[in-house]
């Protein structure tokens, strides 16, 4: 060994803290070499000149000041404590009245025009997910916090938020779909507070964190300007977009930023009101434009049922909530609250994964996963808080975390992997369990090896529950949910004597079929993925769902791999009842599909006439695919081994040409109204405006002798039309709804009066359909 | 002093228990962040920045250190924090903030002559090596005892010790040739 080497050896020795065997070998080599006593000699001289440090005159006493700044603190926090429960208090009441109130949509309201629809479950939805995510990414924020180039990405993140904000205040306040305020609401709320702990936390770039915090404040003023102007004001609305923007702010400043809620106040409202002056000239610009209803077809909403995802979103704000409660209260109560709660939600995990198995209904499997993470942290939190019982968090911990792992198993079984599945199920409980696990109790990733106690009996109990799920998964152990157990639960369909099905409704033209269709697709059904018996009655409701391949998309949005929903109906024996006009496809066949979206998010086809099977590139309609009677069939809609690629042109062309058709609301066609006189009804004018425009658009009608002619008869006075709105601009590639009114008195004789609805785009396009109004 | 006791009792909501632990701790940390920064002043800024955040951290966690040990942590990694923060404002140019943060003018009377000496070469070794010079050779520290403390390994607090009393000799050196 060189004398350089030996450098810190030597300073050890003179701080003396080697191990014996060393000091022998550092004397032993000292006793023959003399630059190396040399240096001990000098790091000797260095030890005695630095501890010489140690002599210092006294210090001031710093008690007093120390003490009292303690106490001045404390006192702040005796407010907090009274402002925590409240917080979580006006949280509760906002979740209970949102809860309360929201109107279960009924098609009626949602297609009235002029007063914007209620709040949907699917908007909702929408709201709880991005506020979910903007939640992951304050956590995100706040872990990553200190480190420049992550604070430049949270510098980015509020103006990006805001800009979303204001485009989709825009948007929506040109379309008139004022419910997506919220979204703005929410989402700028958290630019502003992630803006304000940037601002306040860091020393360089604030320029970007303030102009995001502008950005943001600019879409609450002009959200609460639209909010003035909503026409049903209801209680919901508020709480959501008022209160929750509110005190998520002030709860923000005031434990991230331990600033008072006067300070927020103090420089908020001047800009508030400078932003406000700004908004109100802006909003002057729209204030009488009449604008017709635009309904896009919504955007390719993910195969799980709305419904339940909405469900675990509320289930996990609920959980969140009370979190929130327990820390507020942070005592002894709380805590031993906190595993009784953790074993629970490990329950209600369980239960959600059996009943996910038993059923089959593997949307389930998203409780499995926010749920759980819950537990885990509250179940964790109560251990290391806590000296005693610890028995019953620990089995909360181990419970949870079994649950965690069924989830993960059903989450690669699921066939279509969708990033929001991802987020919610892996991406957002990873963020919150690693944010409550640093910040409430100081567990960072890197010494967790030391809560011995916790990793010896969870992780052995997580890796032999990984193992067995990871053989179940993959099928090594039978039974469990392999792919084969699931597709041998096949209908067997009985071929029942059912010529066409009264429910199904039968569509006139491509032109019908394109228009009412959200979505259009070619592709290759990939497996039966699951069956979902419901109780229906005196029978069953059986929803077969296909992984359905998209190949090639005519119409709307979609993603790769979409789970199409078939509905079939069985007799109470469990035999299913078939419609052998509609019977659900199977695995490897290739189909042309034209699929409305349901309310709750599933993908529905629209029953024999909106099927087409594709054999050796040549395309069948149902009628030709069963041999079945083909009279019941409309001719237009009867192909018989027409080639794919001119099947797709026929189709493309019909969605380049103006379509003009009279639907329920429901979505369905609707050419014949019955009713008393006295009475009235109304059907929806759909038009979809293909490849024309923009140009003015104005409809008119008239009273003719039949279906099939444009001969006019006088109009009876004692039956009104009317068409709302009759006159607007109409755009490209958009779709337009207008609102038909027939209204009779009890004079009026009964018959049958066929009603002619003409629209002219411009000077030269017009069209038209013809309705029967059958008075009794 | 018990210390379970005492941190008990301040936990249990007994403010005036944390009295006892500042009064035995006050003189040493404060001493310590006088030699680690050469400054008086600051040092008294910063005990007082320590005990309070211990005060405010006693509340929340548990921590495995022992008391003493943790004090030492707390006031090392607020002396981090504040040349962290010199440093960073130093970034911005005319800062009003910078005048306000720069060192005041020294207030070394306490020190004899040659102590002042010492001190000011100290002051220059960079900061990882002389927390671990300071907390040996002043505070008496055990090579164990610092790893723990600074969260760093016992080779890593050998090797540091040995560089920092190399850049000090150096400089000593420089000092008295010249």
């Amino acid at each position: 060994m060189k004398c350089r080497d030996l450098k810190e050896l030597l300073s050890a020795y003179a701080d003396g803290e080697l191990s014996r065997t060393q000091r022998e070998f550092v004397e032993e080599h000292l006793a023959g070499c003399v630059d190396c006593r040399a240096t001990l000699d000098s790091y000797r001289m260095v030890n005695q000149k630095i501890t010489s440090l140690n002599e210092t005159a006294a210090f001031p006493d710093l008690k007093y000041a120390i003490m009292s700044t303690i106490k001045t603190e404390n006192n702040k926090k005796q407010f907090q404590k009274w402002l925590r429960p409240v917080l979580a208090t006006i949280a509760i009441l906002a979740f209970i009245a949102v809860v309360l109130t929201v109107p279960v949509e009924s098609p009626e309201t949602s297609s009235s025009v002029g007063a914007p629809p209620p709040l949907t479950w699917e908007k909702l939805n929408l709201v709880i997910s991005l506020s979910l995510l903007a939640a992951f990414l304050i956590m995100l924020g706040r872990l990553l916090v200190n480190k420049i180039f992550k604070m430049f990405i949270a510098g980015i993140v509020p103006v990006l938020l805001g800009l979303i904000g204001i485009g989709i205040g825009i948007r929506e306040s040109l379309i008139g779909h004022p419910e997506v305020l919220i979204v703005m609401g929410i989402i700028s709320a958290y630019g502003v507070i992630l803006g304000a702990i940037y601002i306040i936390r860091r020393n360089v770039n604030r320029w970007l964190s303030i102009t995001g915090l502008l950005l943001c404040l600019l879409v609450l003023v002009l959200e609460a300007i639209m909010f003035v102007g909503y026409p049903i004001p209801q209680l919901w609305l508020t709480m959501v977009t008022v209160v929750t923007p509110v005190s998520l702010v002030t709860y923000a400043f005031h434990r991230e930023l331990n600033q008072s809620p006067r300070l927020w106040l103090r420089y908020g409202l001047v800009i508030v009101v400078l932003m406000a002056i700004i908004a109100g000239l802006l909003a002057d610009q729209y204030r009488g434009m009449e604008i017709p209803e635009i309904i896009s077809a919504p955007m390719s909403p993910p195969p799980l049922g709305y419904v339940i995802i909405t469900d675990i979103g509320w289930a996990a704000l609920l959980a969140g909530t009370l979190i929130m409660i327990g820390l507020a209260f942070r005592n002894r109560f709380a805590l031993a609250l906190a595993d009784v709660y953790s074993m629970l939600l490990g329950i209600i995990g369980w239960y959600f994964g059996l009943y996910a198995l038993t059923t089959l209904k593997s949307d389930m499997f998203l409780g499995m996963g926010i749920l759980p993470i819950f537990g885990l942290i509250m179940g964790i939190v109560a251990i290391k808080k806590r000296a005693d019982r610890r028995w019953s968090a620990l089995t909360g911990v181990v419970l949870c975390i079994s649950a965690l792992v069924l989830d993960i198993i059903f989450l690669f079984s699921y066939p279509a992997k969708h990033i929001w599945i991802i987020t919610l199920t892996i991406l957002i409980p990873i963020g919150v369990g690693a944010y409550a696990l640093r910040h409430e109790i100081g567990l960072s990733w890197w010494n967790w090896r030391r809560n011995i106690l916790l990793w010896r009996i969870a992780l052995p109990v997580t890796m032999v529950l990984t193992a067995l799920g990871t053989l179940w998964g993959t099928g090594v152990i039978p039974g469990l949910i392999s792919t084969e157990e699931v597709s041998t639960r096949n209908i067997t369909f009985i071929q029942g004597t059912s010529s066409l099905a009264s429910w199904a409704t039968n569509y006139e033209d491509m032109e019908e079929l394109c228009n009412l269709a959200d979505l259009i697709v070619v592709g290759t059904v990939d497996r039966i993925i699951e069956v979902v018996p419901t109780e229906w009655g005196h029978g069953m409701i059986y929803d077969a769902r296909s992984a359905f391949r998209v190949e090639t998309v005519l119409k709307g949005k979609a993603d790769r791999e979409i789970v199409l929903t078939h509905m079939a109906l069985a007799s109470p024996d469990g035999w299913i009842e078939g419609m052998v006009e509609d019977p659900p496809p199977q695995a490897g066949e290739k189909w042309v599909f034209f699929l409305s979206i349901t309310e709750s998010g599933e993908y529905n086809n629209f029953g024999p006439w909106g099927r087409y099977k594709i054999t050796d590139d040549k395309v069948y309609s149902m009628n030709r695919v069963l041999g079945s009677n083909n009279s019941y069939y409309e001719e237009k809609l009867d192909f018989n081994g027409v080639n794919l690629s001119t099947f797709i042109g026929i189709v493309k062309e019909t969605l380049d040409s103006i379509i003009l058709t009279l639907t329920d609301n429901f979505g369905l066609p609707d050419r014949a109204l019955r009713f008393d006189a006295g009475g009235s009804q109304t059907v929806n004018i759909k038009l979809s405006t293909g490849k024309y425009g923009p140009d003015n658009l104005i409809y008119t009608f008239k009273r003719v002798e039949g279906k099939d002619t444009a001969i006019e008869m006088p109009m009876p006075a004692e039956l009104n039309v009317t068409i709302e709105p009759v006159q607007f601009t109409v755009y490209p590639r958009n779709e337009y709804r207008s609102i038909l009114k027939i209204q009779t008195t009890a004079d009026l004789p009964s018959g049958t009066y066929w009603i002619y609805v003409e629209y002219h785009l411009g000077e030269l396009t017009s069209g038209h359909r013809t309705l029967m109004v059958n008075i009794n | 002093m018990e210390e379970a006791l005492v941190i008990a009792q301040v936990r249990s909501g007994n403010t005036d228990a944390f009295t006892g632990i500042v009064e035995h701790y006050q003189s040493p940390i404060q001493r310590y962040l006088y030699r680690l920064t050469g400054d008086y002043e600051l040092a008294k800024d910063l005990t007082q920045d320590t005990f309070i955040h211990a005060y405010k951290s006693i509340l929340k966690t548990d921590s495995e250190l022992s008391l003493k040990a943790w004090l030492y942590r707390i006031a090392t990694n607020n002396a981090y924090q504040y040349y962290r923060r010199k440093r960073l404002i130093s970034f911005i140019p005319f800062s009003r903030l910078k005048r306000e943060i720069e060192i005041p003018t020294r207030d070394n009377t306490a020190d004899t002559a040659e102590t002042a000496a010492i001190q000011e070469i100290l002051v220059k070794i960079p900061e990882e090596l002389r927390i671990c010079l300071v907390l040996h050779l002043v505070e008496g520290f055990k090579y164990r005892e610092i790893a723990a403390t600074i969260g760093i390994s016992e080779d890593a607090v050998r090797m540091r010790v040995a560089r920092g009393k190399e850049a000090f000799q150096k400089s000593y050196q420089g000092g008295e040739v010249r």
